[in-house]
């Protein structure tokens, strides 16, 4: 007999990580989950929290603020309980979460995940530095020295969450998108981690051998040595950050498509975001043969 | 205004309000003490201008409002009488929230009223316009270039 499956009207597609609570109220209304009438008291829900959370922060010396300080406020709300709802199992949970629990509790969820994120990227950012690359790329250096202390100084989840700051110019090798924030920095901190983590498999001379180049001192320092990486162990078969002799590129196979299924097996059981920067690192190896 | 907060306003407004008039109305206890008592219409009047001086300034109200603090300061002055007190008290709701964002935010709400009330009273000799265009003005100025 075959297996019914319950089907749901929400679309995936229509729901938005970065706008994550509108996307869900909207398409609880498209969908007829809600009703026009729920989904108009939950947005005066949302605007009572609004003047709640105003209260608390500025009331002992105002009774109103600038639209500016507000509208960042609100924002930030949303984004905080979008982050809770997001961990949801299923949209309709979160939906569902979103009609029949009060918007304080949500957001008090909320934040409490963010404080969350925020112990993890202080923890990640403690041994971010710990490992820091020794190598001259100033972008690197700056975010590891500066950017991400810098943002968990100034980071107050209940102000400004949904913020990461627009300074950082060092990007890791692979970022999810369309997010922000506090979630964005743990991506961010999770990411450096890891890339940090690689690169201290390998002695520093061979490091700063292949770092120390245009592209090492400005680019994505984890993809220069993978890339160096990935030439050893296709030349040569070992997994090594040493300089390969011209004459072993010889052996490289030609085509990118053929890169890749070498470099996929050569790496074997590496993690999914050492594999994910695999395809772009065979498109740059085609440059040896 | 940023667009997502403007929206949420725009569909729940039709949520608020009524609770707004007779919160204001319960002023009056103290107000008739000095002989002075707004009406219902007055009160929702009252209400619209403080709205309107809300978005015209940009700016958001949240808690209890400033209606009530301005009634109780005001409500004692020499220079309110019955004939201009609901009018006085518009205008003041307009020079409040004018001064609140010309003065950057550095006086809290309690100390704009305490200035307020106390150049209303004295040097301007109940004059609204000299409150607005000497008075806070130069506290104003002077408080910027700090």
């Amino acid at each position: 007999m075959e297996q019914l499956q319950k089907t749901s009207p929400i679309r995936p597609e229509n729901l938005q990580k970065e706008a994550y609570l509108e996307s869900l109220l909207a398409e609880g209304e498209r969908t007829g989950i809600l009703s026009s009438a729920e989904a108009d008291e939950i947005r005066y829900n949302l605007l009572e929290l609004l003047a709640s959370r105003l209260e608390h922060l500025y009331g002992k010396t105002t009774s109103s603020v600038p639209d500016e300080w507000a509208s960042d406020l609100f924002d930030c709300l949303l984004y905080t309980m979008g982050a809770w709802l997001q961990i949801s199992p299923t949209p309709e949970a979160a939906l569902d979460s979103l009609r029949n629990t009060s918007t304080a509790f949500l957001y008090q969820k909320g934040l409490r995940l963010m404080h969350l994120f925020l112990a993890d990227i202080r923890r990640m950012a403690e041994e971010i530095y710990a490992t820091r690359v020794p190598c001259r790329n100033g972008f690197y250096q700056s975010a590891v020295t500066r950017e991400l202390p810098g943002f968990l100084a100034s980071c107050r989840p209940e102000k400004n969450a949904h913020q990461h700051g627009s300074s950082i110019f060092y990007t890791p090798a692979y970022m999810e998108k369309g997010i922000s924030g506090v979630w964005y920095m743990r991506q961010y901190a999770a990411a450096l981690l890891l890339e940090n983590r690689f690169c201290s498999l390998f002695p520093e001379e061979d490091l700063q051998t292949v770092l120390d180049t245009p592209d090492g001192r400005t680019g994505n320092i984890f993809l220069a040595v993978l890339s160096q990486v990935s030439l050893n162990l296709l030349a040569k078969g070992i997994p090594s950050c040493a300089p390969v002799p011209a004459e072993a590129l010889a052996s490289l196979p030609r085509t990118e498509g053929e890169l890749l299924a070498r470099l996929y097996t050569a790496f074997g059981n590496a993690n999914s975001y050492l594999r994910a920067c695999l395809p772009s690192i065979a498109k740059e190896l085609t440059m040896y043969r | 205004m940023d667009n997502k907060l403007q929206a949420f306003r725009k569909s729940a407004a039709n949520l608020t309000r009524a609770k707004d008039v007779g919160a204001v109305l319960e002023y009056n206890e103290e107000s008739v003490k000095h002989g002075l008592v707004l009406t219902q219409e007055q009160a929702i009047r009252l209400l619209e201008t403080k709205d309107e001086e809300l978005r015209y300034n940009g700016r958001l109200e949240f808690g209890e409002g400033i209606l009530g603090k301005l009634i109780i300061a005001f409500c004692d002055s020499p220079y309110m009488n019955k004939q201009n007190y609901s009018q006085n008290l518009e205008r003041l709701v307009e020079i409040f929230y004018y001064y609140k964002g010309e003065m950057w935010e550095l006086l809290s709400d309690d100390e704009l009223i305490d200035y307020m009330k106390s150049f209303f009273n004295g040097s301007c000799e109940g004059s609204l316009e000299l409150l607005e265009s000497r008075e806070l003005d130069s506290l104003a100025r002077a408080l910027r270039r700090k």
